[in-house]
């Protein structure tokens, strides 16, 4: 009996976890390596072919061509099921075959060897939605475990594997095998592999090659050596004496350093909410690593995203065109799309360039704007739309600027924008101002890449626009100057009255559209609710006196009360409902979640339900939605309240 | 990997060009002294008289047999055609001759010669063949195949040595070993472009002879005549080594002794040692563009 059990930890679909197999427990994520490779967690061997070794598990392939007399030596090893070398060549007929025949082997095997045991060869070649259904029933029968092959060359046949893993179910331990390069590692481990095959070190080794970070480098042509500071290449200054045998052994231990730096790196940058930068920043290691990344943003996007959390990382560095789709910046480009709604009150849009600084209103360019408006305006500043145009998050709305990962953000400034983030921001800025009356007016107070994206955008902009000042910088004086005239001037055009300061509430309801869904703003925070505090620390919610959410500047977003939860309840979005009617401790772990919404992304904010339907509690969800569903344990929510006893 | 099928003659060939044929080959070695030996390699069953009609196979039979010269005769054969009758015959028309039928049994596990080289016999009729050639002193020499498609370099290793061990006690007195090597429109060579194919490693075929040779009764001959062998499509090592090993190798088939492969050394052998492990665990053929 073995058992792989997910632990808390979520950078897109990236886990740690551990794997237990009879005594032995193994953390994930693991590397596996040869039996001599005695400092790895994991070693391979195949059924009847090599020694077994004293201690620490391993993974026994099971050649096609042994029929039968399978038997796993110990209860710590597993196996892998049989299958034939290039059968992929005979395409995704043949690999549904080959996938049958290892499910009749896995039955063959009897009581000796338990499902849970055997790990599953996905061919590449197979078809990943057919594939589903046999991974369910696969499920169902207790495997647990697949191991998906790469040949390094990140080809068709690589991508696909890739593909194929996005689809495999959430609680099975996922292994890859084959030809790995180092600079692999970090997006192997981002879309999810658990378990990662480092044969190529050996490879590597035996051919004269000392493997790094992003490149290789041949040992026996290379006139003067790269440096390392490595234990093994310390013995490498008299390279040229050393036997064939002694290089060799020097280079696979250089090699598996590698590795293991590599995955350690990955670990670290998960824990930090960094990884998704670390999977974009080895896209350099060459052309293909790059294809492949924008390749998998685009199919795997539903499985990348499920597992983008909605909170944390302190800083989201977005350098380059891999970042324009990455999981987080598109689901945000996405959300405002679909649930940004502006307040009836706004009658003007102003267009406005983004700052370094985050949150934008912090930034110098943005208080001199501000100054503008109170200047011009007063108290009619509130029917302003403030809109900030920015690269590649397309647009940010004022009310949504703290949110994650408009706050944190971050991107070289150029002035300079390529034509995909132009066109990203200019369909953001069409279908922002869809929402507005045609009545409204767009001023826009930008200049330079901004100002293409207006300009690209304008034929399909129903509303008019008055550009305040499209050649010269937008904080100069006289541009400034520019800017409070022109809103001076609206004011009197569109006869705005009202000097209502809607901007917390504005906010409020902004953010609980983005977080709860569009219209929930209104009913989370409705007209008689009183609102106290400050957008850059806390904001408070009270209706008839209760408390129903907290806006906090920090995280951009709103928590809720019981009371906040039940009013949202109706809504159906966010929801979990739990097993059972008392809520024991401050978590709710994945075992006792009967359904939830499939919407539900880690970091989100979540309301709880009893078996009746009942408000339960309120907290902050650990998983996807999915996930909490399909995985036995870990923790699922980290609650915030929770009902009291008898309540 | 078979390309006969793409060698062969569209048109049925009758027998008096066949004759005529082997009329010609015979007169080319008029100048030769005895002893001879004789192989008629057809490319096919020389004992399927679809392919040589029965008289035409007799009249050949009784060319040899009138040539004082020739002392050893090895015919081929699918072993279907090795029967009472044919058998009968051959040992009437060559009384007092070697002979020895050439069968590809090519692997003893009736899974690999279905599914890796779709051959269309089994064991057991090999294994009918060689006691029914028995009966009349004929000899079977067993063409066993290294390394069809869809093995691992290790799958291909042991299956070697275990189908000579098996041709050995089935009774065969020779064993040759043929190294799949890349023929031109195959299938094996669509794999191959696409490196989905590598041909068997020289050390491979040196471990199956030497381990072959330590199980075997001594009075089975093991040979090997390996085609392209240090070429790519043929079976390879590293460039460096490919000629003092096939060198080594055509020397243990003259004289059976693995002691000629005892000096063998290279670098190679590491990537070699690394490739029988890590294909059987992660099924990824291990080819190096060269």
């Amino acid at each position: 009996m073995s058992e792989f059990m997910i632990d808390r930890g979520h950078d897109g679909p990236a886990r740690v976890g551990t794997f237990k197999a009879g005594e032995s427990v193994v953390d994930t994520p693991a590397l596996i390596g040869p039996m001599d490779a005695s400092r790895l967690p994991l070693r391979y061997s195949t059924q009847g072919r090599d020694e077994t070794p004293t201690y620490s598990p391993v993974i026994f392939s099971w050649p096609f061509t042994i029929e039968k007399d399978i038997q796993l030596p110990r209860p710590i090893d597993m196996l892998l099921l049989p299958s034939m070398i290039a059968g992929d060549f005979l395409g995704s007929e043949a690999a549904g075959r080959l996938l049958d025949y290892q499910i009749e082997a896995l039955e063959r095997t009897g009581e000796e060897i338990t499902p849970s045991q055997m790990i599953l060869r996905i061919p590449s070649s197979l078809d990943s939605v057919a594939s589903e259904e046999d991974f369910r029933k696969l499920s169902q029968s207790g495997v647990r475990a697949a191991a998906f092959r790469f040949d390094g060359s990140l080809g068709p046949s690589d991508y696909n594997s890739l593909i194929l893993r996005g689809s495999t179910p959430r609680n099975w331990l996922t292994l890859a095998i084959g030809r790995i390069s180092p600079w692999m590692v970090p997006i192997l481990y981002y879309v999810g592999f658990d378990v990662l095959d480092v044969g190529h070190a050996f490879e590597a080794a035996a051919s004269g090659t000392r493997l790094w970070r992003m490149d290789s480098e041949s040992v026996g042509e290379s006139k003067q050596l790269r440096f390392c500071s490595c234990p093994a290449c310390a013995s490498l200054s008299g390279l040229k004496t050393e036997s064939d045998d002694q290089l060799t052994g020097i280079l696979s231990k250089h090699n598996l350093t590698v590795y293991e730096m590599l995955l350690s790196e990955s670990i670290q940058a998960m824990n930090a909410g960094r990884l998704r930068w670390l999977v974009e920043s080895m896209t350099h290691a060459s052309p293909p690593m790059g294809g492949l990344l924008r390749r998998i943003d685009g199919e795997l996007y539903a499985h990348l995203e499920e597992f983008t959390p909605t909170i944390g990382s302190k800083f989201i560095p977005l350098i380059g065109p891999e970042s324009y789709n990455s999981p987080a910046v598109r689901r945000f480009r996405e959300r405002v799309t679909a649930r940004y709604t502006p307040p009836e009150h706004k009658r003007i849009v102003l267009l406005l360039p983004c700052s370094a600084r985050k949150p934008y209103s912090d930034s110098k360019s943005h208080k001199q704007f501000s100054e503008a408006l109170d200047a011009s305006l007063g108290g009619l500043r509130f029917s302003v739309a403030e809109t900030i145009l920015t690269s590649p998050l397309g647009l940010v709305p004022r009310e949504l600027e703290r949110i994650h990962p408009a706050a944190q953000y971050d991107i070289p400034v150029t002035g300079d924008w390529d034509a995909e983030e132009t066109d990203i921001a200019a369909k953001a800025l069409v279908a922002h101002l869809r929402k507005f009356e045609d009545s409204a007016i767009v001023v826009a107070h930008v200049s330079g890449g901004y100002l293409d994206v207006v300009q690209s955008a304008e034929k399909e902009i129903d509303q008019s626009i008055i550009y305040t000042t499209p050649d010269h910088p937008v904080t100069s004086k006289d541009s400034l100057a520019a800017l409070g005239d022109t809103l001076h001037d609206m004011k009197e055009i569109l006869n705005i009255e009202g000097r209502k300061q809607t901007e917390l509430r504005d906010t409020l309801r902004a953010t609980s559209d983005y977080q709860f869904g569009q219209g929930s703003g209104a009913i989370l925070i409705p007209a008689e609710a009183k609102l106290r505090g400050k957008l850059y620390h806390t904001v408070t919610c009270k209706v008839d006196g209760e408390q129903v959410c907290a806006f906090v500047s920090e995280a951009g977003t709103l928590s809720l009360t019981l009371d906040g939860g039940r009013r949202l309840a109706p809504l159906n979005h966010s929801w979990i409902k739990f097993e059972g009617h008392e809520i024991k401790g401050g978590s709710i772990f994945a075992v006792g979640v009967s359904e939830a919404d499939t919407g539900i992304r880690p970091g989100d904010e979540v309301i709880i339900l009893d078996p009746d339907g009942k408000v339960a509690a309120v907290g902050r969800s650990e998983m996807s939605g999915r996930e909490m569903c399909e995985l036995a344990k870990g923790r699922a929510v980290t609650l915030r309240h929770k009902r009291e006893s008898g309540e | 990997m078979c390309s006969y099928l793409l060698d062969g003659s569209h048109e049925a060939v009758p027998g008096d060009k066949i004759l005529q044929q082997f009329r010609h080959a015979i007169e080319r070695a008029s100048s030769e002294k005895g002893p001879l030996s004789i192989k008629v390699y057809t490319s096919g069953s020389f004992l399927d008289e679809d392919e040589v009609p029965t008289d035409t196979r007799n009249q050949i039979l009784d060319l040899i047999s009138e040539d004082e010269r020739v002392s050893e005769v090895v015919l081929e054969s699918r072993p279907q055609y090795v029967t009472e009758d044919s058998m009968g015959i051959i040992y009437d028309l060559l009384d007092g001759r070697h002979v020895e039928i050439g069968v590809g049994l090519e692997s003893s596990s009736d899974a690999i010669r279905t599914l890796c080289i779709n051959k269309g016999f089994e064991t057991e009729d090999f294994a009918e063949a060689v006691t029914t050639a028995k009966a009349h002193k004929i000899g079977i020499r067993a063409y066993v195949l290294l390394k069809p498609p869809f093995l691992t370099e290790r799958d291909a290793l042991l299956d070697s040595v275990r189908t000579i061990e098996d041709a050995a006690k089935m009774g065969v007195t020779t064993i040759s070993v043929n190294p799949v090597n890349v023929q031109k429109h195959t299938l094996v060579e669509r794999l191959w472009t696409r490196g989905l194919y590598r041909p068997p490693w020289l050390w491979t075929l040196v471990e199956v002879l030497s381990q072959a040779r330590a199980q075997v009764d001594s009075s089975v001959n093991i040979v090997c005549d390996p085609v392209a062998a240090g070429k790519k499509r043929g079976v390879h090592n590293c460039r460096r080594c490919d000629e003092s090993i096939t060198m080594a190798v055509r020397n243990f088939s003259l004289n059976q002794k693995t002691g000629v492969f005892d000096a063998l050394d290279c670098d190679c052998r590491h990537l070699w040692s690394h490739t029988l492990e890590h294909e059987d665990f992660a099924l990824l053929v291990h080819s190096i563009k060269r």
